[in-house]
């Protein structure tokens, strides 16, 4: 069992590889160090936090449309090119198949939440970076998953990608969201102000909070704040329990593919 | 509608999936079980807004954090080609900045300078963004503390000099702000005179080319104030009959007041050129 696991997962790591995955993200961290140098250095105060805030604001993104990008259009090619019906033409489960590309992509992911890390350890203390790394891995994981996840059921590389993007925009808005709907000119008397409201917070049950899982003001002011707000305290139980949502979910639409 | 069923079904790719009584049981109840687990853990996790925190200390530290703005170049660049846009993004962010996750800010706790580079910065980006003149009038002019409303009605000054066509009326706000919140006329008159100098040949209404005579007379000097009216009158720049007649009574107000001669000396021209007699309505 765990070794077509591991066989699949090597095989996706490969792929990175054969994709030129990890010198273009080598490429884009650095871009984004040159980018930090030459804004801070114009700033007349704080430079070193403007050049923190804008690592970290940058690579943040980066990451995940990199990661979303790759998985997505990975699995559509496996699966346009039959590559997928050839997996489970050998003994393979579809169980394995799912988590061995998922066990893949989280390598993936570990590998640009450490080039950020490195990266933001530039600007802020290591501990804060590491923590700020830990936090951007689980968000690096969840879009991993969900990625995996729609690919695998719409098997369009547009209509997917689309799908990522506003996944990951309303998870990373989300708490900004719930804020702006009982905001300063929330009207408790108004129908459609609490109904918006509640809708807000029906959508924050469903999605994660990205905006508590690396936030760039860690770096900015180089400190972790709330004890809430740590990753292995608060945020990690939330993404492994997302995470394994988004497995079986994607388990149940792989069974029930007809291949 | 059968048809549109099957494009439906086809385009949802329905049509190649198996029934989900097919699906192993446990697959089932782990999906089951792993949503009820992510509703439960999040409707468990707190909300980010914490309760409201009046102390001063909480207030000023946030204020604090206000980050400073941004200089042009670099907003330029962060705008990506759309400056008008990203200057209202900007007033947007600025307007709830007073509001943080928790902790709702008195505008007056807020770092004033800072305040102002923001809303120059707005303006850099895009002069026709109305946001910081009327923030700066409205908001941030509007607080408690005499200090910071002045600094505020002297920045709509600034920025007013920049465009006086454009933002005649701003100015004329800032005037009377100065006299009636702060009840500093010396600063309502000097706003005022600015605004009447420097608007010169523009069509302006009456009520904000007179404010200035208006304050001068406010101000005590009712001897310079009725020069200034009489001025006025004598240019000619007053063409509308109830406006001078109203401005007429005015200056024989003033007269009367001092004790003086009457007015009728320096109106008959005026009278005359606009064609109005006192019997009119």
């Amino acid at each position: 069992m765990f070794h077509h696991i591991a066989a699949i997962a090597r095989h996706t790591i490969r792929e990175t590889h054969h994709g030129r995955l990890p010198w273009i993200a080598i490429g884009l961290v650095l871009l984004c160090v040159l980018m930090a140098e030459f804004i801070g250095n114009t700033a007349l105060t704080d430079a070193e936090q403007i050049k923190a805030g804008i690592v970290g604001f940058a690579l943040r993104w980066l990451g995940a449309l990199l990661l979303a990008v790759f998985v997505i259009a990975s699995q559509v090619r496996e699966s346009e090119d039959r590559i997928i019906e050839l997996f489970f033409s050998l003994p393979i489960r579809r169980e394995h198949y799912f988590l061995g590309k998922l066990l893949g992509y989280l390598a993936l992911a570990a590998y640009l939440a450490l080039l950020a890390g490195l990266a933001a350890a530039l600007y802020a203390p290591p501990a804060v970076a590491l923590a700020w790394a830990l936090g951007h891995l689980l968000e690096l994981a969840l879009v991993a998953g969900f990625a995996l996840l729609v690919a695998i059921s719409i098997g369009n590389i547009t209509a997917a990608t689309c799908a990522v993007a506003g996944f990951y925009m309303l998870a990373r808005g989300i708490g900004a969201l719930q804020l702006m709907a009982t905001g300063p000119f929330y009207d408790a008397d108004s129908l459609a102000d609490r109904f918006l409201a509640a809708a807000v917070d029906y959508v924050a049950l469903i999605v994660p909070h990205f905006d508590r899982y690396a936030p760039v003001d860690w770096l900015v002011r180089g400190e972790v704040r709330a004890v809430t707000d740590i990753p292995l305290g608060g945020s990690l139980p939330q993404a492994a329990v997302y995470l394994l949502l988004l497995c079986a979910a994607g388990l149940v639409d792989l069974r029930r593919k007809q291949l | 509608m059968r048809r549109l069923r099957l494009r439906l079904r086809c385009l949802s790719g329905a049509g190649q999936q198996r029934r989900l009584r097919e699906v192993p049981r446990p697959l089932l109840l782990l999906f089951a079980g792993a949503l009820a687990a992510q509703l439960l853990l999040a409707s468990a996790t707190p909300r980010r807004e914490a309760p409201l925190q009046d102390s001063a200390s909480a207030a000023t530290a946030a204020a604090a954090e206000m980050p400073q703005a941004f200089i042009e170049p670099v907003a330029r660049a962060m705008a990506l080609g759309d400056p008008a846009t990203f200057s209202r993004a900007l007033s947007l962010w600025l307007q709830n900045a007073d509001y943080e996750p928790g902790l709702s800010l008195p505008l007056a706790s807020l770092d004033y300078p800072r305040v102002g580079a923001w809303l120059d910065l707005q303006l850099a980006l895009d002069a026709e963004n109305r946001f910081p003149m009327l923030a700066a009038l409205h908001l941030y002019g509007s607080v408690g503390e005499r200090d910071k409303v002045r600094w505020m009605l002297e920045w709509v000054a600034r920025h007013f000099r920049e465009a006086p066509a454009a933002r005649w009326r701003y100015m004329a706000e800032a005037a009377v702000k100065a006299k009636h919140k702060l009840g500093d006329l010396q600063l309502a008159y000097r706003l005022a005179s600015e605004l009447d100098q420097r608007t010169r040949g523009l069509p302006l209404p009456g009520w904000a080319r007179q404010l200035h005579i208006f304050l001068k007379a406010d101000l005590g000097e009712r001897e310079e104030a009725r020069a200034l009216l009489g001025a006025l009158i004598e240019s000619g720049q007053i063409t509308r009959p109830e406006e001078l007649r109203f401005l007429s009574h005015k200056l024989a107000e003033m007269t009367a007041q001092k004790g003086d001669e009457n007015p009728d000396e320096v109106l008959t021209n005026r009278r005359q050129s606009v064609d109005i007699s006192p019997s009119m309505p």
